[in-house]
């Protein structure tokens, strides 16, 4: 793989528009599910944020129903950052600060970055509507997409850190894995038999392992539906087992940025029963 | 990411001697009335400091009696794994303090244990 190749997958990447827009639907509902009751209009009549919470309801409501998708899209990224950094960071909101929330804000920042409108959107039946009116073919799902590969480069990083950042005598060891067990289940009574003993040095080993193929496996079309799999029901048992709140359906939701915007809208088609003529990338 | 939970935790063991003068193990929440472990309060247990060590270990002299000894190994959860704080070197129930370290009183709820 030459440098051009990278600069080309990175900067010079377009294609179809349907998987961040379904991303910009699923993470404007996480952003509601996150910080939208925190915000209702009467919790705020003292604090002086009422129109900071107003702003925030239409536009989101504006960027899940696709209406001035670009617009209103950067306006969601902009609350959200404010919420994590003004609020949470500066003013002490602890519960804002936490990893799922920048996460989740970043990730509405990245994809503001991309046309997240042209599908599933007012702004696609308004652009439908006026080509019908003008006699004209329908427009294309396209557009570039240099911000979902920014999107998949924060998904890769994510899992490329927290596997760095496991990579200790204290988690390979068993003994971090101990301490979320004993701190959510059994208290602190030890979990020191042989048999904790294997399956959490085999936990640990293979979580760490998972992570790193997720690195960078998920760049890759052959790794990628196997790891696919496993990092969705690995994000699964986090939120089962864990206290993770949106941060196991923001991966989930951030998976569709690295599979070819092109894969994703073909396997749309044929899911509706319609014949693609798109091709992968992949496939080229 | 998650690397900061669960570091305010300790893990414990508790050793009495039998009447051989032979240590055995005690379990703290038979020892108390606990018969569902998971039912226990919170602060008999998922001990999180030194206090709540101490109150448990002299609410548990109490119940062994007056001639009883408490032995305690305890682990403090840190990110790099388990530090050892107690050895079980030192008999809880004959100690007026804990040696060695500083306790901030515990005030204890009325009413209830956690």
């Amino acid at each position: 793989m030459t440098w051009k190749a990278v600069a080309s997958w990175a900067w010079g990447a377009t294609g179809s528009t349907r998987a961040v827009s379904l991303m910009r639907i699923a993470l404007v509902a996480t952003v509601w599910t996150r910080w939208a009751d925190d915000l209702v209009l009467f919790r705020h009549v003292a604090d002086g944020r009422m129109a900071f919470a107003a702003i925030f309801y239409v536009v989101t409501a504006c960027a899940f129903f696709g209406f001035l998708s670009r617009v209103s899209m950067t306006a969601t990224a902009a609350c959200t950052l404010y919420l994590v950094y003004y609020l949470g960071h500066i003013k002490g909101v602890e519960a804002y600060t936490h990893h799922h929330a920048t996460l989740l804000a970043w990730s509405c920042v990245w994809l503001a970055c991309t046309p997240c409108g042209g599908s599933y959107s007012i702004d696609r039946w308004l652009a439908i509507r006026r080509a019908e009116r003008a006699g004209k073919p329908y427009p294309e799902e396209h557009g570039y997409l240099w911000g979902a590969r920014l999107l998949a480069l924060q998904t890769s990083s994510i899992y490329f850190w927290t596997a760095i950042n496991k990579c200790n005598l204290g988690f390979l060891s068993g003994s971090r894995l101990a301490h979320y067990g004993m701190y959510y289940y059994t208290g602190s009574s030890p979990l020191d038999s042989p048999v904790h003993a294997v399956i959490l040095h085999g936990v640990a080993w293979s979580t760490v392992l998972l992570e790193f193929a997720l690195a960078f496996g998920l760049f890759f079309a052959k790794p990628r539906r196997y790891l696919v799999v496993a990092g969705l029901l690995l994000h699964g048992v986090f939120y089962t087992l864990l206290s993770v709140y949106t941060f196991t359906v923001t991966m989930w939701i951030l998976y569709l940025a690295c599979f070819d915007a092109e894969e994703v809208h073909s396997a749309i088609d044929r899911l509706q029963g319609i014949p693609s003529r798109r091709v992968p990338a992949s496939a080229n | 990411m998650f690397s900061g939970i669960a570091l305010d935790l300790f893990e414990v063991t508790f050793e009495t001697l039998d009447v051989d003068g032979k240590r055995v193990p005690v379990d703290r929440f038979s020892l108390l009335g606990y018969a569902e472990p998971e039912r226990a309060p919170r602060n008999v247990r998922t001990l999180k400091t030194r206090n709540e060590v101490w109150v448990l270990a002299k609410r548990m002299c109490t119940q062994l009696g007056p001639k009883a000894s408490l032995y305690a190994r305890l682990r403090d959860a840190t990110r790099r794994g388990w530090k050892t704080l107690e050895d079980g070197s030192i008999d809880f129930c004959a100690a007026r303090t804990w040696p060695g370290k500083e306790l901030v009183p515990v005030r204890r709820e009325p009413g209830g244990d956690s």
